[in-house]
């Protein structure tokens, strides 16, 4: 099973294949939770949401498009819903964010400071980030950090790839200006 | 780039953590779905809310000539052409009456027998629409009832907008449909309702807290029912999961 394109995988899952979901979940959950992480600049919420994504795309499987028979943009455009209604998607699987199995013993102690750098950092970012509206800002988080082509962009997120590009060019703009105005380099590759 | 807007590379879940979550996501998808059809056969028994499946049933179970329909909330699909027969109640939608019970004899939901082939929609002494199977186009008449009245589509419908209006208004899911539940103070549902019902030509009705009340918090989520007979709108505040 773990040979199976996305697509199969999907179809076998909304079948009732348990297993199949599971290994969707496995393949690209890493991928959606650092999405979800250079987000949020928070490890340990992005690992929450990154549960209530994958809920929340269950929740919604009759509407998937996959873009070339992959399901991560969809999933990014899960996530991407999930972030503008953060309090409503937690508020709707907060029952099954309270079952999940608490194990502190499995808490990351080895990399701690590394992941309090990685928040301080990404805060940062983020600041930076937050000055552009929000579209733009999913546009450059999808195709910039999350290295997804301007089609997958344009599934995530359900506009035409003509959108995702005129977003995409004036959000780096717009980037650029705000850096220099500071005296920095941009956040984002141009 | 300088250091100050690099961004941090990507990392795994801590150790342990995938596994957990897959299995926990996994586990909480097979349980909805298996809730998920234990509640839709349940729902297409008795569409209507616990609180008022008495009500409805009652309005169902007697019978005179009525000519016109008062009961808009609700449609009952009876097993056979009588009207002591067994019936499976359901909250209208707006459409014909006569497809909302065919779907559900599709599903199975009505009786074991095959879906019958003609379906007839009269009304019932108390002004419940009720749909029978049909052989020829007295059946109405034969069951000592009248045909649904040319304007009941458009009494429907317009009673369905409303129902609709308040439950996007109150957060409340409502048969089939689910949306995000709100948590509001009694005060507030009061206004929502009333707004709608203002504004829909419905000032007649009146608005009626029943269940538990809003006595464990400052706000519920708000469940709903409709009584078009007595022309309330009942609000049921839901206890927290």
């Amino acid at each position: 099973m773990e040979q199976a394109n996305d697509a199969d995988l999907w179809r076998r899952a909304v079948d009732g294949e348990r297993d199949a979901f599971g290994v969707l979940f496995e393949r690209h959950a890493r991928a959606v939770y650092n999405y979800l992480f250079r987000r949020t600049a928070d490890w340990a919420l992005a690992e929450d949401l990154t549960s209530v994504v994958f809920l929340e795309a269950w929740r919604r499987r009759t509407d998937v498009r996959l873009e070339r028979d992959l399901v991560l943009p969809w999933l990014l455009g899960v996530a991407t819903n999930v972030l503008r209604n953060r309090r409503r998607s937690q508020w709707r699987h907060r029952a099954a964010l309270e079952r999940l199995p608490r194990d502190h013993a499995l808490d990351f102690a080895d990399d701690a400071i590394g992941r309090l750098d990685d928040e301080r950092q990404m805060r940062t970012v983020l600041r930076a980030i937050g000055k552009l509206p929000r579209r733009e800002q999913d546009v450059l988080a999808l195709c910039a950090w999350a290295e997804l082509s301007y089609e997958e962009a344009a599934v995530a997120l359900g506009v035409p790839v003509g959108t995702v590009r005129s977003r995409l060019s004036r959000g780096r703009a717009r980037i650029r200006k705000l850096s220099s105005a500071q005296g920095h380099e941009p956040a984002v590759p141009a | 780039m300088n250091d100050e807007n690099r961004i941090p590379a990507h990392r795994d879940l801590p150790p342990g953590r995938l596994q957990l979550r897959k299995e926990h996501v996994v586990r909480e998808v097979t349980t909805w779905d298996r809730a998920s059809r234990q509640r839709r056969r349940r729902l297409a028994l008795v569409l209507v809310p616990a609180v008022l499946a008495a009500l409805a049933v009652t309005g169902f179970t007697t019978y005179a000539l009525t000519r016109e329909p008062t009961h808009l909330e609700s449609v009952g699909c009876f097993e056979t052409a009588e009207l002591d027969g067994n019936i499976a109640i359901v909250n209208a939608d707006g459409r014909d009456p006569t497809a909302i019970c065919a779907e559900l004899w599709r599903r199975g939901d009505v009786g074991p027998g095959a879906a019958p082939e003609s379906l007839a929609a009269c009304v019932l002494e108390t002004g419940a629409v009720g749909v029978f199977p049909s052989s020829n186009e007295d059946t109405c008449e034969e069951l000592g009832l009248v045909d649904l009245p040319p304007t009941y589509a458009t009494e429907a419908e317009r009673f369905a907008a409303l129902r609709d209006a308040i439950a996007e208004e109150l957060g409340a899911s409502y048969g089939s449909s689910e949306r995000d539940p709100k948590c509001l103070r009694e005060e507030e549902a009061r206004a929502l309702v009333r707004r709608e019902l203002a504004a829909r030509g419905y000032e007649d009705w009146s608005i009626e807290v029943i269940g538990g009340g809003f006595t464990e918090g400052p706000c519920a989520a708000v469940g709903l029912g409709f009584d078009g007979e007595q022309e309330v709108v009942f609000l049921v505040p839901e206890p927290d999961e």
